[in-house]
């Protein structure tokens, strides 16, 4: 996998410290260097967010000590303050960021280009075109870093962090790595005060034009076929697409090709070279139009003149693909192109969509019914839920719609305060554990000083689940599997102000009683958090294998069910289907873990224990710990 | 490149989608092929609609271009269909006999989706029970996606020339634990011998 790629290219070039908080796609770099960590003497976190990560390994190379922080596109912005300085002050020995992005927006609230970032914070940004380039040019761009002891930013797109390839290892895991530092007191350098930052930003610009400026070639600018008329220039993942177009075009000979890697700053001598005869240009780039731009402004500035194309032919949203350059590139080239007829089904005008859902016995899912369900008894209609990022963002839908908000990471709480100041309805923030302790905390605090009118809903369910089960400062484990003090998150709400009560969701009606307590609080004017604790149904899952102690089975009672639906409607369950030609729901076995959340709703108690768990299994719900 | 092949598996998150995906990247990378898998992670995987990318000996762009895949392994009917754009002039679809609604929809029924395809694709599409043939033979569906692989290198003679079933069974062995490699290898040998049977037009039923 790319991400794979990246760490083992990481380790090859000595890198010894890597830090990051999980988000699709970058979560399986440091994942993946934290399961070999102690066998190869590096150190791998977990940190809390984005932000600690980057000041973390930053941390490390300004004491001389090879580092890497990975992270979404989004996570960076988390991180772009101390990004912002880091870039003035630059490092002395490697350091890496890596900014995974996700064009398309397959799992993010946004698909920002993070290669303007380079650009605004002074730091080159090395692209790799595939799984193979990561692999390799991870160790360029550590060597770019230490070059110009400036930090490099690694920019992957999903096709590349989440793609697969065979790749021939071309070096070892150094055995003698110093991951051993020397912290140079340079104040001048390392405290940014004003007349400090000043002589850096001289620094700064300085490095800039000299990086723009440098002779380039491969591995991160390579020019195939130089002299031609038509050039079309590729960065990052656009390549491989570029590559795929020109075989089907069977136009290789026809054009220059640049195939460009390093897209911050735009190296010129390359431009100019592989424009040296052209008239016209394309540039088929992912997303915004980086390069386009600063190749315009190449060929301005040099007196070249040749026609610059670009977002013209290839689009500027979403994921590019073969389909979406092909057009474009024959375009620009002059040549008809066949796209393969696609079959289509009238069926098709039948499919539903099938958005991600809430697993069969998560937490969440019983967590939304008792919040719903307490605050219809005191007959409270017009609850507002702000909501946050994690698998309970899910819940936006019906019959839940107890997300009405998600903007970023933590958001839930601040928007939550927010909103208490200006309208009259309760409004109730709901938070999963690993994103109160990556951004959740400072809004808190801020709604108790600031007194605020919102209560908080936090979802403990003991890891961070959408990511694939990361362990968090509340987990009581590390991202090498040692063990670490757990941070209560009871006792931070309540040391914050919170009257804080807990529930666990798998006993439905006294939930729904504290419930109701703490709404009744709530409605008095306390400041009141209420704690869900319930583990993830995917890793009860995963233990009760590991155990081998079952979770139950629920059935339905064919004789006593109605066909009223209330199952179905209310929970919302993957795992209970109506058969076809049947008005009757069943629950399929192999998909029910058991949470019990449909038998409580069925009004005919049609709904029984068909395979009752084994011993103890609710503890595996339940337990924080489980050895 | 000799020997280009796309597979595209579509499913359901939670259905070991992308588990297979890497299966058949390991059997190949065995075999020689040089295979490229793109994946969908994260949000996605929550019983949302997902699809993985394989492509043997087609080493540029990681997505499949519709209209080109050479088989469709459908490891849910209804994203069978919705993903059926994809599959080529001479491909193949093998679709598990399993229709998993979306929560609060009502999709067409299974023969209504198994009709759609075979109106199609006439010939080239297989149904097949793994679901049935998994709990029979290992007692859990768990095992479903192995069966299907192996039927598909059954039924699919381009791509069991590509890709030596053999190669499979050492794949197997690697990614799995050794508990759960023998329960796999048994239903992978016996989806392959049902394929190979259903295309030498043995019983189990010809494509419609």
């Amino acid at each position: 996998m790319g991400n794979e790629a990246i760490a083992r290219g990481a380790l090859e070039a000595g890198v010894c410290y890597f830090t990051a908080y999980p988000g699709t796609p970058s979560t399986e770099i440091v994942e993946s260097i934290g399961e070999v960590a102690n066998e190869v003497g590096v150190i791998a976190e977990w940190s809390v967010n984005e932000k600690v990560a980057y000041e973390s390994a930053y941390a490390a190379a300004i004491a001389g000590v090879r580092s890497l922080t990975a992270m979404k596109h989004v996570g960076v912005n988390v991180a772009a303050d101390i990004l912002m300085s880091s870039g003035y002050a630059g490092v002395k020995a490697g350091f890496i960021v890596v900014s995974a992005d996700d064009p398309s927006a397959h799992s993010s609230q946004n698909e920002q280009d993070n290669r303007w970032y380079g650009y605004l914070a002074h730091i080159p940004v090395v692209e790799p075109s595939s799984v193979r380039d990561a692999y390799r040019l991870i160790k360029t761009a550590v060597e770019v870093s230490e070059k110009y002891n400036q930090p490099v930013m690694f920019r992957t797109t999903t096709r590349v962090s989440h793609s697969r390839q065979y790749i021939e290892l071309e070096g070892d895991i150094s055995a003698s790595r110093s991951c051993r530092g020397f912290f140079d007191k340079d104040i001048s350098r390392w405290v940014l005060i004003p007349a400090h930052a000043r002589r850096l930003k001289e620094r700064v610009v300085k490095l800039w034009r000299s990086i723009e400026e440098a002779e380039w070639g491969p591995p991160l600018a390579e020019i195939y076929n130089p002299g031609k008329k038509k050039v079309v220039i590729a960065p990052g993942i656009a390549f491989a697409h570029v590559a795929e177009a020109l075989d089907r075009l069977s136009a290789w000979g026809d054009v220059t090709v640049l195939k460009l890697n390093l897209t911050a700053p735009v190296p010129v001598k390359p431009v100019l070279n592989a424009a040296s005869e052209a008239s016209e240009i394309l540039v088929v780039e992912e997303l915004d139009p980086v390069v386009e731009l600063h190749v315009r402004a190449i060929l301005n500035k040099h007196g070249v003149r040749a026609i610059v194309r670009g977002k013209d032919l290839i689009p500027e949203e979403g994921e590019l693909s073969l389909e979406r350059v092909l057009p474009g590139v024959a375009k620009f080239l002059g040549r008809d192109f066949a796209i393969p007829q696609t079959a289509k089904l009238v069926e098709e005008a039948r499919i539903p969509p099938r958005p991600p859902v809430l697993c069969p016995g998560c937490p969440h899912r019983l967590t939304y019914y008792i919040l719903k369900t307490a605050a219809n008894k005191l007959r409270l209609r017009n609850v507002i839920y702000t909501g946050d990022i994690g698998c309970y963002t899910l819940g936006y839908q019906k019959p839940f719609e107890t997300q009405m908000t998600c903007f970023e990471m933590g958001g839930s709480i601040g928007v939550a305060h927010g909103l208490s100041k200006v309208v009259e309805e309760p409004v109730i923030a709901v938070i999963g554990d690993s994103t109160f302790f990556h951004a959740g905390i400072p809004g808190s605090i801020n709604l108790v000083y600031n007194n605020g009118r919102a209560m908080i809903v936090v979802l403990d369910n003991y890891t961070t689940a959408m990511t694939g089960h990361q362990p968090h400062p509340g987990t009581g484990l590390t991202a090498t599997g040692s063990k670490a003090p757990v941070v209560e998150l009871v006792e931070v709400l309540k040391s914050i102000g919170f009257s804080v009560y807990v529930i666990n969701p798998l006993h439905i009606r006294e939930s729904l009683d504290t419930a109701v307590k703490a709404l009744e609080e709530y409605l008095r004017g306390g400041r009141v958090a209420i704690v869900s604790r319930m583990r993830c149904s995917l890793e009860a899952a995963r233990l009760s294998r590991e155990m081998k102690v079952s979770l139950p089975v629920y059935a339905v009672d064919e004789d006593k069910c109605t066909g009223c639906m209330a199952c179905v409607n209310l929970t919302a369950c993957p795992a209970i289907i109506v058969p076809e030609n049947s008005k009757k729901p069943v629950i399929l076995e192999d998909m029910c873990l058991g949470c019990g959340l449909c038998a409580y709703v069925c009004p005919y108690k049609a709904i029984y224990v068909k395979k009752p768990g084994g011993e103890g299994w609710e503890k595996l719900y339940t337990e924080r710990t489980i050895s | 490149m000799p020997g280009k092949f796309n597979i595209l598996i579509a499913g359901v998150g939670g259905q070991g989608v992308l588990t297979l995906g890497s299966l058949i990247a390991w059997a190949s990378t065995l075999s020689g092929i040089d295979v490229t898998v793109a994946e969908t992670h994260g949000l996605s995987q929550r019983g949302g609609s997902l699809t993985v990318h394989v492509r043997l000996n087609n080493n540029q762009t990681p997505l499949i271009p519709p209209g080109e895949a050479d088989l469709l392994i459908g490891l849910e009917a209804i994203e069978a269909v919705r993903y059926s754009y994809y599959v080529g002039d001479r491909g193949i679809l093998v679709v598990n006999k399993l229709r998993l609604p979306p929560p609060l929809t009502k999709p067409p029924s299974l023969r209504e989706l198994e009709e759609g395809l075979r109106r199609a694709f006439p010939g080239r599409v297989y149904f097949y029970d793994a679901e049935k043939e998994a709990k029979q033979l290992a007692g859990s569906a768990l095992f479903s996606n192995v069966l299907l692989l192996g039927y598909s290198l059954g039924v699919d003679g381009r791509f069991r020339s590509l890709l030596d079933p053999a190669r499979v069974e050492e794949a197997i062995q690697l990614i799995f634990s050794r508990k759960t490699a023998e329960a796999n290898l048994r239903a992978f040998k016996h989806g392959l011998s049902q394929g190979l049977s259903v295309a030498a037009g043995g019983a189990g039923g010809h494509p419609g």
